[in-house]
């Protein structure tokens, strides 16, 4: 993609839309939203293919933090939403046509799931209020009526647990 | 003070991590990892496990057919991909900088080759380059010549003094500036470079005297971080301080966090 090869852009869309897409319509809870931002967050990347460095990130992680920010700008700018937390359940689940890859997907999900099953009720709150609602720690504490200084305990914690138990090579 | 100042640090690494830095913090965090910090290291090598694990810890979606037309389309219409960020384009308040700081390092480096020789060089390459810029400035307003020439009036004060701002630890990559100061007549002009901040931070001047600060203000902004302020009364103090602060400066009356000082006479 750095090259401007549009093919090697296609084969990157194949991988990992699903993935951004995912993390889109959890913070969004709207399919057309989800894919505006997704759409946004390609060109995006498309653009600023230079600025990635390998070794900060995977080229996963690089994409789906790019989506995850253009879904969270998408968001605090459609002013006429109000995102209630029980009021719009997230879309349902759609799937691929591979299923070795599903089957892949779904072995990864499975570990994720019990990574972080195996945190503190209040660590993996406040690490999922940070990551999907894009909330600062002082932001978070307000939201959850919490001290400051414990929310960011419980982040600290949190983070450090889950980066023991997550693999740090299965990811595609 | 050291224990502060690895919570500081701590608290970025796991922002950096869930991505909830702005650009400044971001900057500063690699900054402070680059220099060599294995605690943040460390937290950072699980940094998109962290990520990708919580990405995954959605439901997978199927994008429609017509979204990756789009982006491929998209994608055709933006061209290659930029290899190299565009330089800023020069404004007046950049030139404005550049005459003030020519003025002041004019005289600075008379000053300088008086008091320490050992940095001429280095102020002569900065007059140079400064002195190239003035040249190609447009005309200034009569506020502005008015500005200079009481700039200049300081500056030819043998009173005068031209101190430089050392930068503190926290202090941002390429942060740095001068102070002409004159004790006579309490007049001070300040010129800061690389002073760029996001729009919830602010920098503001403080002079200590007898070991306390008190505040001169809030520092202009400026898109290219040349900043530069004339302070009618700066009192007598021992040293100049810069702070970065929360939009609209410090509410406490003290510093929050020093990024620059400057000793007087020092």
């Amino acid at each position: 993609m750095q090259s401007g090869d549009t093919s090697g852009l296609e084969e990157l869309y194949d991988r990992y839309t699903s993935l951004m897409l995912g993390v889109s319509r959890r913070i969004l809870r709207s399919d057309d939203d989800a894919e505006e931002a997704v759409q946004e967050a390609w060109i995006y990347a498309w653009k600023r293919s230079g600025r990635f460095d390998a070794q900060r990130s995977s080229v996963a992680g690089w994409l789906v933090m790019i989506a995850r920010s253009r879904a969270l700008d998408r968001y605090r700018s459609l002013t006429s939403r109000r995102r209630v937390e029980d009021q719009a359940p997230p879309p349902e689940p759609s799937h691929g046509d591979d299923p070795a890859h599903e089957l892949h997907g779904d072995q990864l999900r499975q570990h994720v799931a019990r990574a972080l099953d195996s945190l503190d009720a209040n660590h993996r709150r406040v690490i999922e209020t940070a990551f999907f609602d894009g909330l600062s720690h002082s932001e978070i504490a307000t939201r959850f009526e919490t001290p400051l200084g414990t929310v960011k305990y419980w982040i600290r914690q949190g983070l450090k647990r889950l980066g023991d138990q997550l693999p740090q090579e299965e990811w595609r | 003070m050291n224990e502060n100042r690895e919570h500081a640090f701590l608290d970025l690494a796991t922002g950096f991590i869930l991505g909830n830095l702005d650009e400044l913090e971001e900057r500063r965090f690699l900054e402070h990892v680059e220099a060599g910090c294995s605690t943040c290291e460390e937290m950072l090598a699980n940094a998109d496990a962290v990520r990708l694990g919580l990405a995954h810890a959605t439901p997978p979606a199927q994008p429609s057919a017509q979204l990756k037309q789009r982006v491929l389309e998209a994608v055709a219409a933006a061209g290659p991909p930029a290899r190299a960020l565009p330089k800023p384009a020069r404004t007046n308040t950049a030139q404005r900088w550049a005459m003030a700081a020519v003025l002041i390092l004019a005289v600075g480096l008379g000053w300088y080759g008086w008091t320490q020789r050992q940095r001429g060089d280095r102020l002569q390459n900065d007059l140079a380059a400064l002195q190239q810029r003035l040249e190609e400035t447009q005309r200034f307003s009569d506020a502005e010549i008015a500005q200079r020439d009481l700039q200049l009036e300081l500056v030819r004060d043998p009173n005068a003094g031209c101190y430089e701002f050392a930068p503190q630890p926290d202090a941002p990559a390429g942060l740095g500036g001068k102070v002409l100061f004159n004790p006579a007549t309490r007049r001070a002009v300040i010129a800061l470079d690389n002073a760029t901040l996001p729009a919830n931070r602010d920098y503001e001047l403080w002079r200590i005297e007898d070991g306390v600060p008190v505040s001169l203000g809030v520092l202009p902004r400026d898109a290219e971080g040349a900043v530069v302020l004339h302070v009618a009364d700066a009192g007598n103090p021992a040293a100049f301080a810069v702070s970065e602060e929360l939009a609209g400066g410090s509410s406490g009356g003290t510093p929050r966090t020093v990024v620059l000082v400057a000793a007087v006479g020092g």
